[in-house]
């Protein structure tokens, strides 16, 4: 059997399971939880740790991988308690930030470690390090060493290295942070596909949310130590459950704004500029204060037809930036906020900087975020 | 060796100096070794005439066979204890955090500072006091005082330069703590402990105060020097031998740090610095 062979077969019995189980698992550095309270379960899916320097991602990761105690909760990989369990003897492996290949043996050598430990046989070793560097494509580099590598080869190394033992979880800690832009959007789609080849679970920790879109079967956010959101990219991108999530996916504008009344439709705010406006969402407390989220592209603009006035949002274009396949405008608003708007090539009607413009969205589109009344 | 561009022109004032300074360095020893060719036991012009007698003499003198042959021996016990001292100590310092991490340092690196003769003296007292009678024994562990800090310091340097993640991912391959040492961190420090052992044998080999302080009726071959200047006999053998003994440990050494001493470096950090996240 080919590795994929091997590895895909072994992971069809987890595959409508959970292969990784969080309960509740909290840890403290002194007086802070890194992780505060995580309850999640990851199948045999590519699964995202999403979230900004400090919100825990990385510590979540390494306490999956056992190189971090918890204070309280589980840790279940395929069925069985791992908490007390060291790294040594987990189903899972890591593949580091830094790769960290061991630089006095040859890409050989570094695959085989996990295999010596093992103590397989000789043929064994040699037949599964050579199906893995089929795998990721760096057949005939066996005999190389570490420093005579690019770093995207490097990279390949370390996963198959950690490929190569047949986790049940492979464990990535933003492996793609140290390459150049063209040769991380190469890597994302690569990663992308071997984990469908594969079809084990990938963990995978990122800040960068553009990524985590792009490779991710589900994306779990995390802020401050705890999950914030998880689910599919699209399904969090349409609907973030808090202006932070809104903000920090994608683009979004955020206006503040004041509930006015709950009806059958939606939800009536006013806009500190003073415009009234329907949005979705669940319902709010009458005049409780929040931000109004819509992203750039359901903004629709157009020239202010002053024979018409009205009681929506008016503002006057800053700036305009042509992208290409689409344009953006930054729109000035009567409080001296602002707005982006996105237009596609469909729109053909011009408009200039300083012109006054007319705004409004779909009340579908928009979104209402009361403001957090205390920081817990 | 290095990459370090000294930039275009050929740098004659540079190479110039280099040489004298060499020249400065080395001529001496370059007469003594000259002399030891002297067909004659006066250390002095005229020149008398070049013979290899004084080899002879030499290689009949039991007392310095004997002597050269003490010295081989401490400096090899030296360099074994002390590269395994050394390393462990340094491997510790820079790969574990572990309370009292900077005391061992500083007690690992404090004999550089402290003048070998004093060294000597407190040794010998202690030995003394202990009930230690001065023999091969105590020498040893004198030298190894000194050298340690030399193989400290070798093994350190490359050992810092491992990636930092390099233990846990050996961790998370499967290996325990024993297959970490033996497997990962030892193998990849190897030519700092190379050249560790080899400073340390070198060390050991030359050093005079110590083992005149702390050797019992076994002389060092320093040591046997040392005396014999007193006796003008002695002196012209003992001059050959030492001239025949440094010009193989000198080209050990330059042998030992030209072909290891460029792994020294080699094969380091290959990755970027780490992302923060």
């Amino acid at each position: 059997m080919t590795e994929t062979q091997t590895l895909a077969h072994k992971s069809t019995r987890q595959e409508r399971g959970d292969v990784v189980e969080l309960r509740e698992v909290t840890k403290y550095y002194g007086a802070t939880a890194a992780v505060d309270n995580v309850t999640l379960a990851v199948g045999a899916e590519f699964y995202s740790l999403l979230g900004p320097s400090g919100s825990g991602k990385t510590s979540l990761l390494r306490i999956i991988a056992g190189f971090a105690g918890i204070d309280r909760g589980q840790v279940v990989i395929a069925g069985k308690d791992v908490t007390r369990v060291p790294p040594y003897r987990r189903p899972c492996n890591t593949v580091f930030q830094q790769y960290a290949l061991f630089p006095h043996l040859s890409v050989a050598g570094n695959i085989a470690f996990g295999l010596k430990e093992e103590k397989l046989s000789k043929m064994e070793i040699q037949s599964r390090v050579g199906s893995v560097l089929d795998l990721v494509q760096l057949a005939g580099a066996e005999k190389r060493s570490p420093r005579e590598l690019s770093g995207g080869q490097q990279q390949r190394v370390a996963l198959a290295r950690a490929l190569v033992k047949r986790p049940k979880v492979l464990l990535l800690d933003e492996p793609l942070a140290a390459l150049d832009a063209k040769l991380r959007k190469g890597m994302q789609i690569e990663l992308k596909r071997l984990q469908q080849e594969v079809g084990i679970s990938f963990v995978y920790v990122t800040h960068d949310q553009e990524e985590a879109l792009v490779m991710s079967d589900r994306i779990a956010i995390m802020r401050g130590g705890k999950v914030q959101q998880i689910g599919e990219p699209q399904h969090i991108y349409d609907n973030p459950a808090s202006a932070f999530i809104a903000d920090f996916i994608g683009q979004s504008n955020l206006l503040a704004a004041e509930v006015l009344g709950v009806h059958m439709g939606g939800i009536a705010i006013r806009l500190q500029p003073g415009a009234l406006a329907t949005v979705s969402g669940p319902p709010a407390k009458i005049g409780s204060k929040g931000r109004l989220m819509v992203r750039p592209e359901d903004v629709k603009i157009a020239r202010l037809d002053a024979s018409e006035p009205g009681d929506g949002l008016v503002g006057r274009v800053k700036s305009q930036a042509f992208l290409g396949s689409s344009t953006r405008f930054e729109i000035a608003l009567p409080d001296h906020s602002q707005m982006i708007a996105v237009r596609d090539r469909s729109h053909t009607e011009r408009l200039d900087p300083g012109d006054e413009v007319s705004i409004s969205w779909p009340p579908r589109a928009a979104r209402f975020f009361p403001d957090e009344v205390s920081a817990p | 060796m290095s990459s370090f561009d000294f930039g275009s022109g050929r740098h004659t004032t540079l190479w110039t100096y280099f040489w004298v300074y060499i020249a400065v360095l080395y001529l001496p020893l370059a007469v003594l070794g000259i002399f030891s060719f002297h067909n004659s036991d006066h250390l002095g012009l005229p020149w008398q005439g070049f013979s290899t007698k004084w080899y002879e003499v030499a290689l009949h003198s039991s007392g310095l066979l004997d002597a050269l042959r003490t010295s081989l021996v401490v400096a090899t016990l030296t360099a074994v204890i002390s590269t395994v001292i050394g390393a462990a100590a340094g491997i510790a310092i820079v790969r574990f955090r572990f309370p009292g991490r900077g005391l061992l340092a500083a007690l690992g690196l404090a004999p550089l500072a402290v003048p070998y003769l004093g060294l000597a003296v407190a040794l010998l007292l202690t030995f003394v006091t202990l009930g230690i009678k001065p023999s091969l024994a105590t020498v040893v562990i004198g030298h190894s005082v000194i050298a340690i800090p030399y193989v400290l310091l070798l093994v350190a340097t490359r050992a810092a330069a491992l990636s930092e993640s390099i233990e846990e991912a050996a961790t998370d391959l499967g290996a325990t703590w024993l297959h970490v040492i033996l497997r990962v961190q030892l193998p990849a420090v190897r030519p700092a402990l190379i050249v560790g052992a080899v400073t340390a044998f070198q060390v050991s080999f030359d050093e005079l105060y110590l083992s005149y302080f702390l050797t019992g009726f076994q002389p060092t071959l320093p040591v046997y020097f040392f005396s014999s200047l007193r006796n003008g006999e002695l002196v012209p053998p003992a001059l050959a031998l030492t001239t025949a003994v440094s010009v193989v440990l000198v080209s050990i050494l330059v042998i030992t740090w030209v072909v290891v001493g460029r792994h020294l470096t080699k094969g380091l950090k290959t990755v970027p610095r780490k992302v923060s996240s």
